[in-house]
């Protein structure tokens, strides 16, 4: 084979971006399109993860807890105070970066299972609290985006506000094809941040507190500030993520959004793809999400829970089988195999 | 009126609490010996819930008695587990411990789900709705009886743990596995039995608890959540630790549903949580197992 198959890196992330940004126009298939929008929610989900768990170490399983609040922040705000949801995407962020520093500062002092066992608590906490207030977070009912444009507004919902806004300014289209875009930016985005992480000073501090927390410290790193910063990045990207659920399915209740299951899918997400890498998630996600779509379609309707039973048995076969990854293991067999230079 | 509702919510927590300490050694108690956490804690006890409810649904044989068919065949389950699965990564790295019991409490849950639906069973038996009363606390007595039988076998596991040979092989692994291994304990062996006997406490716990609750698929994650809580309290691994933290966290959630209406209980116990890590980050007791 060898070195008719290189390939330059830049030509590649051109092609791969070109690619992607003719998809939904060339391929007028609207479940396609879904699945692909699906793909980048996951990975920007799952690389937010990646931050905390895969470049700090510190393994969290309440991620629901800031994607929820991410949701809710912003969808309340729509709500009540017409504020765009693009815009509550940064509200949503603040709000679970301050949860963040709620949960890290009584954990990352501490060292053991501390974190992981107190952000399953938290996610579960806020899922209650959800429930139980719901004159006003809508309870286990959930919310739902009123509609406008070509849209009729659905259901008698009780605004507080009346909405003045167009479907432009508030992000609300028939097509699936901006929300296609709109995930795949915010995918963009976090690729480059992580990359940008990854390569800094802050992201070897970051390995540091991974590979050995006590050296680490003796070399002078303040170990708890530094999960702390990593983990409020990550919060804040989770949230982000937790709004555009919003914006694209247009509804949410406690039950989906706090979830442990969603805590730890992107989990999975992170893990199957590879832990500290800046493509694992991605990969992750491209494997995962178009699987998880078919089991659910072949088995959701008449086995409920086959496929998350399937899941559970893949997370547990990769962390025997391949527990760095399916990225490190591709980058291996394509430099070992002088694909690329 | 007050005074005696809250000193009901203190005698229900009390008894409560012992069932949440039995439920919580077996966390423990692995996670002392292994120094891994069990995600799939919980749904162990429901696999222990289940087999009681099916046992008892086709022989009606009293749900105590099937203790002694619920706590060895969970035994053999932790047994296998640990052999199938966490001997695979038992000292690897922190990410493989935590998913593998992550993703065998995914499997188990659903699974459960596929094979017996989502309803909601119980046991029902002659004394199921029968009440202690003294003065103006009342006490259910099938609650009275898991109490009574959780503080019977919790007092077993310590005795065990400090007077028998392999009792303390465990301890000693626990305490420093190196140093044990130089006194030639197998520390594998011991991680085996605790995995075991871990799953056996908690198989027996669930029998109890599914005299006077109801089971369901993911039942587990909720007293999972119980667990990790009432072993931190305790500390990390510490036995007696789990046997003071149970009481007090059932006394705890007692008072926090009569304060903040029950669906909030699991609220207040989590405060509880981020309480101790705050002021008491080692628990109650320490490291210490006994």
């Amino acid at each position: 084979m060898g070195s008719k198959f290189k390939i330059r890196k830049n030509y590649l992330y051109i092609a791969i971006l070109t690619a992607l940004l003719a998809f939904p126009i060339v391929i007028q298939d609207a479940f396609l399109v879904h699945i692909a929008t699906m793909i980048f929610f996951y990975a920007l989900l799952a690389s937010a993860w990646n931050i905390i768990g895969g470049y700090c170490g510190q393994f969290s399983l309440g991620h629901a807890a800031f994607f929820g609040l991410g949701a809710y922040t912003s969808m309340l705000l729509l709500l009540y105070n017409s504020v765009p949801l693009w815009a509550g995407m940064f509200a949503g962020g603040l709000v679970a970066a301050a949860c963040a520093i709620m949960i890290g500062l009584p954990c990352f002092r501490l060292r053991g299972p501390y974190f992981t066992l107190s952000s399953i608590g938290i996610a579960e906490s806020l899922r209650l609290i959800f429930l139980k207030y719901r004159d006003f977070t809508g309870g286990a009912v959930g919310l739902e985006i009123p509609r406008f444009g070509s849209n009729p507004m659905i259901g008698p919902y009780p605004l507080p506000h009346k909405f003045l806004g167009d479907p432009i300014l508030y992000f609300q289209f028939d097509s699936k094809i901006p929300y296609y875009y709109f995930a795949l930016g915010m995918m963009f985005i976090m690729i480059l941040i992580t990359s940008r992480i990854a390569r800094s000073k802050l992201g070897y501090y970051f390995l540091s507190i991974k590979e050995d927390q006590d050296a680490a410290e003796s070399m002078g790193i303040p170990t708890t500030r530094y999960k702390l910063i990593s983990l409020l990045i990550s919060a804040f990207f989770t949230a982000c993520g937790g709004t555009y659920y919003a914006m694209y399915f247009r509804y949410i209740d406690p039950d989906f959004v706090f979830a442990l299951s969603l805590s730890v899918e992107i989990a999975l997400v992170a893990i199957i793809g590879g832990l500290g890498t800046i493509f694992g998630p991605v990969l992750g996600a491209a494997l995962l999400v178009p699987a998880s779509e078919e089991m659910r379609a072949w088995l959701g309707g008449t086995y409920a829970g086959a496929h998350l039973m399937i899941y559970g048995l893949i997370l547990m076969i990769a962390v025997i089988i391949v527990p760095e990854g399916l990225w490190p293991r591709l980058r291996r067999l394509i430099r070992a195999k002088g694909w690329w230079e | 009126m007050e005074v005696e509702l809250i000193a009901q919510m203190i005698v229900s927590g009390l008894i409560i609490g012992g069932f949440y300490s039995l439920m919580s050694i077996g966390l423990s108690l692995i996670f002392g010996v292994t120094k891994m956490v069990n995600f799939a804690h919980g749904e162990f006890m429901m696999l222990g819930m289940y087999l009681t409810y099916w046992v008892w649904h086709f022989t009606h044989a009293d749900p105590y008695m099937l203790l002694l068919l619920s706590m060895p065949t969970l035994f053999l389950f932790g047994a296998l587990v640990y052999k199938a699965l966490v001997d695979r990564v038992i000292g690897g790295i922190d990410e493989q411990q935590i998913f593998l019991t992550v993703g065998l409490s995914t499997f188990l849950q659903n699974l459960a789900l596929l094979s017996w639906t989502g309803t909601y069973r119980t046991v029902t038996t002659a004394y199921s709705m029968a009440i202690l009363s003294a003065g103006f606390v009342t006490i259910s007595v099938p609650r009275f009886l898991a109490f009574i039988c959780s503080v019977i076998l919790s007092v077993a596991i310590t005795l065990f743990l400090k007077f028998t040979k392999t009792g303390k092989a465990m301890r000693a692994t626990a305490e420093d596995m190196e140093a044990a291994m130089l006194m030639g304990i197998k520390p594998r062996r011991m991680f085996l039995l605790s995995f075991a006997i871990g799953s056996a406490l908690v198989g027996g716990a669930g029998t109890f608890l599914v005299s006077f609750y109801y089971t369901w698929p993911t039942i587990g994650s909720i007293f999972t959540l119980l667990c990790f809580v009432t072993v931190v309290l305790g500390g990390l691994g510490s036995i007696v630790g789990c046997m003071i933290a149970g009481p007090i966290i059932g006394i705890v959630e007692g008072l926090g549903s009569l304060a903040l209406g029950a669906e909030m209980k699991l609220v207040v116990v989590y405060a509880v949580f981020v309480a101790t890590l705050l002021f008491k980050p080692r628990g109650l007791m320490g490291k210490r197992m006994l």
